[in-house]
């Protein structure tokens, strides 16, 4: 169904990923398209009490009901973004959490049902700023919204009041999800606290990933397509894996050795034939040998599958229900 | 890397692409939790 779409050019990509391919198409193990409100009107014209939905835009699902009974469009889709975190735009704790809405012709009121909390005119208008690329402008299923022209009033010590809110209508797209499979992790970790790592962390990578390399494809006879390794030095740049500051010192690295293949099996042989160098290799050759840290044995840790997220499109359809299934169950009447 | 300003909040919105994709081979940063603190250091004219 996306490779016909995609055939018909109606696909689009959104930066920094480029034009889809059906080569990753068929990578994906599923592909989800994100709903807007509009499978949830039909859903509630026809009579449902209860509606368990798939992958929605959650403003999506919090404006349907408003925008189903007609409510102003901005108004809807801008209370729907606020309250999509429920209490989170209020001083309410973590676990006290709720929002109440008041939708009017020309704005919205927002307050936490819980009496000890409030609304604030700084929560409520931060929300937009929340997984959201630009704080002024938020793309949904069938148009944008637009709050540039918003003001925010504290109407009660704990309520809001939200007007200004646009919503511009635009061709209906569809974002489309998917994640692909088909390799496989085992994990080496160790601690190294030898002042000679520790003084020059990248050299030592450096030197253990190509000593790495060489040993798999000498000992498994893999060529380095068909293997990835990456060193993760966690206390020097495990999480940013950019070089640090000039005099960069850290007091230990953990070292994490991450081998990617396509099956667990593959996997650990390639971390099992890694071993002896994760253990003993000095920073350079000519030097004695090390002995680093291992906290238990066998060392390889099955890591499991990589799921990775490969699609960061959107597809143009005819009508919001193009793409969409609906199932009605009579729970009545299956007792 | 977008730059939003937001003057009623105080705040500057600061906006760029993951280097890889979400979940990939050389993941560091799953949920991009820890991004931010490499603006912390940013001095703001």
């Amino acid at each position: 169904m996306i490779k016909q779409k995609l055939a018909d050019g109606k696909v689009a990509n959104l930066p920094p990923l480029g034009d889809l391919d059906d080569a990753t198409i068929d990578s994906c193990l599923h592909i989800v398209a994100l709903m807007g409100p509009e499978p949830y009107f039909a859903a509630l014209e026809a009579g449902a009490d209860i509606i368990i939905g798939g992958r929605t835009s959650d403003p999506a699902v919090i404006a349907a009901f408003a925008l189903w009974k007609g409510a102003p469009a901005g108004p809807s889709w801008h209370a729907g973004k606020i309250a999509e975190c429920g209490g989170q735009s209020t001083t309410a704790n973590t676990g006290q959490r709720g929002l109440l809405i008041e939708i009017h012709k020309d704005g919205f009121d927002a307050q936490p049902p819980h009496p000890d909390f409030k609304a604030n005119v700084e929560g409520i208008s931060a929300h937009l700023l929340y997984e959201n690329k630009s704080p002024w402008r938020l793309t949904e299923p069938g148009g944008e919204l637009d709050v540039t022209a918003c003001e925010y009033v504290q109407l009660t010590d704990s309520t809001v009041r939200v007007t200004g809110s646009v919503w511009n209508p635009k061709p209906y797209t569809m974002k489309i999800e998917g994640a692909s499979a088909g390799q496989f992790q085992t994990l080496l970790i160790v601690g190294i606290a030898d002042p000679q790592v520790l003084a020059e962390p990248e050299v030592f990578h450096d030197h253990m990933l190509m000593r790495l390399k060489e040993r798999v494809k000498s000992a498994i006879g893999l060529d380095e397509s068909e293997f990835t390794i990456s060193l993760r030095m966690a206390g020097y740049n495990g999480l940013s894996g950019r070089t640090p500051p000039p005099g960069s010192k850290p007091l230990e690295i953990g070292l994490m050795g991450v081998f990617t293949a396509k099956t667990q099996a593959l996997a650990n042989e390639i971390a099992k034939a890694c071993n002896p160098y994760f253990f003993h290799m000095p920073i350079r050759l000519g030097i004695e040998a090390s002995s680093y840290g291992w906290a238990f044995t066998a060392g390889g840790l099955d890591r499991g599958p990589v799921y990775q997220f490969v699609l960061n499109h959107v597809v143009s359809v005819d009508d919001p229900l193009e793409l969409v299934r609906t199932t009605f169950i009579d729970v009545a009447a299956q007792q | 890397m977008l730059h939003y300003p937001v003057p009623s909040l105080k705040v500057l919105k600061i906006s760029y692409p993951r280097p890889t994709s979400q979940g990939g081979v050389e993941e560091r940063d799953l949920h991009s939790g820890q991004q931010y603190t490499y603006l912390l250091d940013l001095e703001l004219g």
